[in-house]
């Protein structure tokens, strides 16, 4: 369980000064999919940046199983980092100068996983496993940055809009790939988009704007990757 | 990992200043302890003058030499460690996002020791090279009695084996200081250059060129720095070669001289390089 509890946030000093979050609270149960779901500006990403412990709040606490992670000290919130989530960003942010499998590995290796072949193959580029970020597409180096988190064994994936550099296709298939690993695996997954559609994909959604929790809603009915509008 | 030995490759600079602090010290040295075995067949009177003159011109060359050298390149390695950080930002801020801890990715800065390896055994084995010349230009005259030419392991280990270990230790060091940053101010550059990149939109509303020379006194404090000492070390150089000539011999005039050259030379490469990416990225934003 993740315990979101007034957590604020600002950039910028003295005049220039700008508050991001204003006091969001919040609760996600393990294994649950979740959507952050607001505009652009809305403070999503920095939302789940202070969640997923890559940076921290000025006020407020976010505790895993009663364990506040904005208390910890940087090496412990490293180790929190290494142990129990897992990233995948909009820009991907593979390292250029590593193949495909040494990517993967550079996530397997904290996790002493010596099945990230078998994490390469189900992303289907088993055949691609020797070459270079440059040389991939989009969506293929997608799948790349989705096996390197997945191959940390992640109890918490964090997803800060995945498939905004994708085409409809390529996007369908990665959210289609995450989601059937999420019912498989049973990890928690939070995701920030501004797409409503993919909003229509989780159990739980949280609604934000201008640094606050609008609603919080639960879907009846998670459509699927191919279900929904785009 | 992210580091590896063909980053170290780029660190030629200390390398061929390494090899030149090396290529003296061990000439001079070697040079120093060979003569003090010596010191019982040595005439008094001037033999004995001359014989105090060279073991104190041994001491002075290697210090002074060393020393400046050896200064040059830890400042040398700094910037390095600290351009390649800034310019390896993103895989940096990868790695510590995915949870690799400072130390952890410190620990491959080790490589830059190698850089150094590879200049202090070329100085040594190039000293050994013209120790037989050297040794005969010192005692041109026959004042002294002959001096044989002794290979002395302590030398080998301070002036190889020790700057290797202790450059890697810095190198890891330095690194680890220079990454105690946040996560995402290594992984975006936005958030943290954007009052930079403000102050670079006002300074181009000026004349390009005097924006160019603030942003780049601004940004290059460390190579600003460096240039001014190494300016400081070529001077010196030029003029300990000129009293050289006159006082020692012609030879090792002109080696502080060469030795002046190639550093005036390795920091102006430095200077350039680091300037032109550096207009690069300012023309960009």
């Amino acid at each position: 369980m993740i315990e979101i509890n007034k957590i604020t946030k600002s950039y910028g000093n003295h005049e220039n000064k700008f508050q991001i979050l204003k006091g969001i609270s919040a609760k996600i149960g393990d294994g649950d999919f979740v959507v952050i779901l607001g505009a652009s500006g809305s403070g999503k990403s920095t939302f789940l940046n202070v969640i997923s412990g890559l940076e921290r709040p000025d006020s407020g606490s976010v505790k895993y199983d009663g364990r506040d992670i904005t208390k910890l000290s940087d090496c412990d919130l490293t180790a929190f980092r290494r142990k129990t989530v897992g990233f995948i960003f909009q820009q991907y942010y593979l390292l250029p100068d590593m193949t495909v499998e040494k990517n993967v590995r550079m996530g397997a290796d904290l996790a002493d996983n010596s099945d990230y072949r078998e994490i390469i193959k189900a992303v289907g580029l088993e055949e691609k496993s020797r070459k270079y970020p440059g040389e991939l597409s989009g969506g293929e180096q997608q799948r790349v940055s989705i096996a390197r988190a997945l191959a940390k064994k992640p109890k918490v994936l964090f997803l800060d809009e995945p498939t905004g550099a994708l085409d409809e296709l390529t996007g369908r298939q990665v959210l289609d790939y995450i989601c059937g690993l999420q019912k498989k695996s049973k990890f928690t997954v939070v995701m920030v988009t501004h797409n409503m559609n993919i909003a229509e994909m989780a159990k739980t959604v949280i609604k934000m704007n201008s640094g606050k929790v609008l609603q919080v809603y639960t879907n009846e009915t998670q459509k699927s990757a191919y279900e929904i509008g785009w | 990992m992210v580091v590896g030995i063909k980053d170290a490759a780029k660190l030629i600079g200390i390398s061929v200043i390494i090899c030149c602090a090396v290529l003296i010290c061990t000439m001079f040295l070697n040079f120093y302890f060979d003569i003090r075995q010596v010191e019982e067949l040595v005439p008094p009177g001037q033999a004995m003058i001359f014989y105090d003159a060279q073991v104190s011109t041994a001491k002075v060359v290697c210090f002074v030499t060393g020393g400046c050298l050896l200064i040059t390149s830890v400042i040398m390695l700094f910037f390095y460690i600290k351009h390649y950080i800034d310019t390896h930002k993103k895989e940096l801020g990868i790695l510590k996002a995915l949870g690799y801890s400072n130390l952890k990715i410190a620990k491959n800065f080790w490589v830059f020791g190698t850089g150094v390896f590879t200049g202090a055994a070329a100085g040594f084995s190039g000293a050994f090279l013209l120790m037989p010349k050297f040794y005969e230009l010192q005692n041109e005259d026959g004042i002294l009695p002959e001096i044989a030419i002794h290979f002395h392991l302590t030398l080998f280990l301070h002036f190889v084996i020790l700057p290797t270990a202790v450059f890697a230790v810095l190198a890891i060091f330095y690194a680890f200081l220079k990454l105690k940053r946040p996560v995402l101010t290594l992984l975006k550059d936005d958030l943290q250059n954007s009052a930079k990149i403000k102050k670079q939109k006002e300074d181009k509303e000026g004349a390009f060129i005097d924006g160019l020379k603030r942003n780049t006194l601004r940004t290059k404090k460390t190579l600003v720095f460096f240039i001014i000492f190494a300016s400081f070390c070529f001077s010196a150089m030029t003029q300990m070669a000129a009293s050289m000539k006159e006082l020692a011999s012609e030879m090792m005039g002109v080696m502080i001289l060469l030795i002046g050259i190639i550093l005036a030379c390795t920091t102006l490469f430095l200077a350039i390089t680091t300037v032109i990416k550096g207009v690069c990225l300012f023309c960009k934003n």
